[in-house]
C-alpha cells in the first residue's frame, strides 16, 4: 500500500523523526563523528527513494535495514577484502590475517567516549558482544532493532548482551559504576 | 541467618533467568510484575539489579558529547528537508565532506 501520494509527507513522517536514533546506531558503527553522518546521510537517501513502497509499518526498523546495508556497502568498498562473508556486522570475531594490527575504528571512538576504565572493560569485551553493548545501552535500541542492524537472531542478542554486561559488571570498580547510580537516582 | 528455602531459590533463579530483559523493558505486563516483586523483596536479587542499572546509565553518561550529538542531528534534519523538497542529496556538497 502506498501512504501518501507525496513522497515528502512520509519521508518527513516515517523518517525524520527517527534521525536522533540513526545518528546514534550509526555512531556506534563508525570511526569518526563525521562517518556517521555520512551513513546517515546514504540511509536517508536510499530511504527517500524506496519511501513509496514502505508499508508505513515499523518505521524505525526499516530505516535500521537500510542503514544496516548502507554500512554494509561503505565497509565492502573501504575494506573489500574484509567482507567477503558480510561479517562486518555480525562480527563473528574472526580477525582477518591481512589486517593490519592497529587501532580499529571501534577503539577509537570507545576512547572518545568512555572513561579509562569503563573504555577498558568494553575494550576486553570481543567484537560481537561490544557491538550489541554499544547498540542497546549506549544507543538505546530495543533487542529487535539491535537484530535487525546486526543482521542476527533477536535471541543472539539477548544471549550476548547478557554475556557482555556480566563480563563488564566483573570487570568494572564500585567507583565506576557509581557514576551511573549518581546519574540514575 | 535463616537459609533461604527451595522455594526462594527457585524464585531468585528464575528471576536471574529474566533480568537482563525485565531492565531492558523487554517483557510482557505479568512477568514485569512477577520479576519487579521478588526485586523487592529479595535483597540480594535487588542489589543485583541495581548493579545493572547502574552499569547501563555509566554506559549512557559516558557517551559522547550530547551537544555535538545534537548539532550533527539538526545538519542530518536539514539535509533531510533539502532532499524531500528538491529529491536533490547533495553529493557536491555533503555535510559529511
Amino acid at each position: 500500500m502506498v501512504l501518501d501520494a507525496v513522497p515528502e509527507t512520509a519521508f518527513d513522517r516515517y523518517v525524520v523523526p527517527e534521525l536522533p536514533v540513526l545518528y546514534r546506531v550509526a555512531r556506534s558503527l563508525t570511526t569518526q563523528p563525521a562517518d556517521a553522518e555520512d551513513l546517515v546521510q546514504d540511509t536517508l537517501v536510499r530511504a527517500f527513494r524506496a519511501i513509496d513502497s514502505f508499508d508505513g509499518r515499523h518505521p524505525r526498523a526499516w530505516l535500521l535495514t537500510i542503514l544496516r546495508r548502507a554500512h554494509l556497502n561503505r565497509e565492502r568498498r573501504r575494506l573489500p577484502h574484509l567482507m567477503d562473508s558480510a561479517a562486518g556486522l555480525d562480527g563473528t570475531g574472526r580477525q582477518d590475517p591481512r589486517t593490519p594490527v592497529s587501532e580499529s575504528s571501534e577503539d577509537v571512538v570507545m576512547r572518545d567516549r568512555l572513561g579509562d576504565e569503563l573504555e577498558a572493560a568494553v575494550q576486553a569485551l570481543t567484537d560481537p558482544h561490544r557491538r550489541v553493548v554499544l547498540l542497546v545501552d549506549a544507543a538505546g535500541l530495543s533487542y529487535a532493532e539491535a537484530a535487525s542492524v546486526l543482521g542476527v537472531p533477536e535471541g543472539t542478542v539477548m544471549s550476548r548482551l547478557h554475556r557482555a554486561r556480566r563480563r563488564l559488571r566483573d570487570q568494572l570498580s564500585p567507583a565506576v559504576l557509581a557514576v551511573g547510580a549518581g546519574s540514575a537516582a | 541467618m535463616r537459609s533461604r528455602t527451595w522455594r526462594q531459590r527457585a524464585e531468585c533463579w528464575r528471576t536471574a533467568r529474566l533480568l537482563q530483559r525485565h531492565l531492558d523493558g523487554e517483557l510482557g505486563l505479568l512477568r514485569t510484575a512477577e520479576v519487579g516483586a521478588h526485586l523487592r523483596r529479595c535483597r540480594r536479587c535487588g542489589m543485583e539489579a541495581e548493579t545493572y542499572r547502574a552499569l547501563r546509565a555509566t554506559l549512557l553518561v559516558s557517551r559522547a558529547d550530547e551537544a555535538a550529538e545534537e548539532e550533527a542531528v539538526e545538519r542530518l534534519g536539514r539535509f533531510a528537508a533539502q532532499l524531500a523538497s528538491t529529491g536533490d542529496d547533495g553529493t557536491t556538497d555533503r555535510v559529511g565532506s
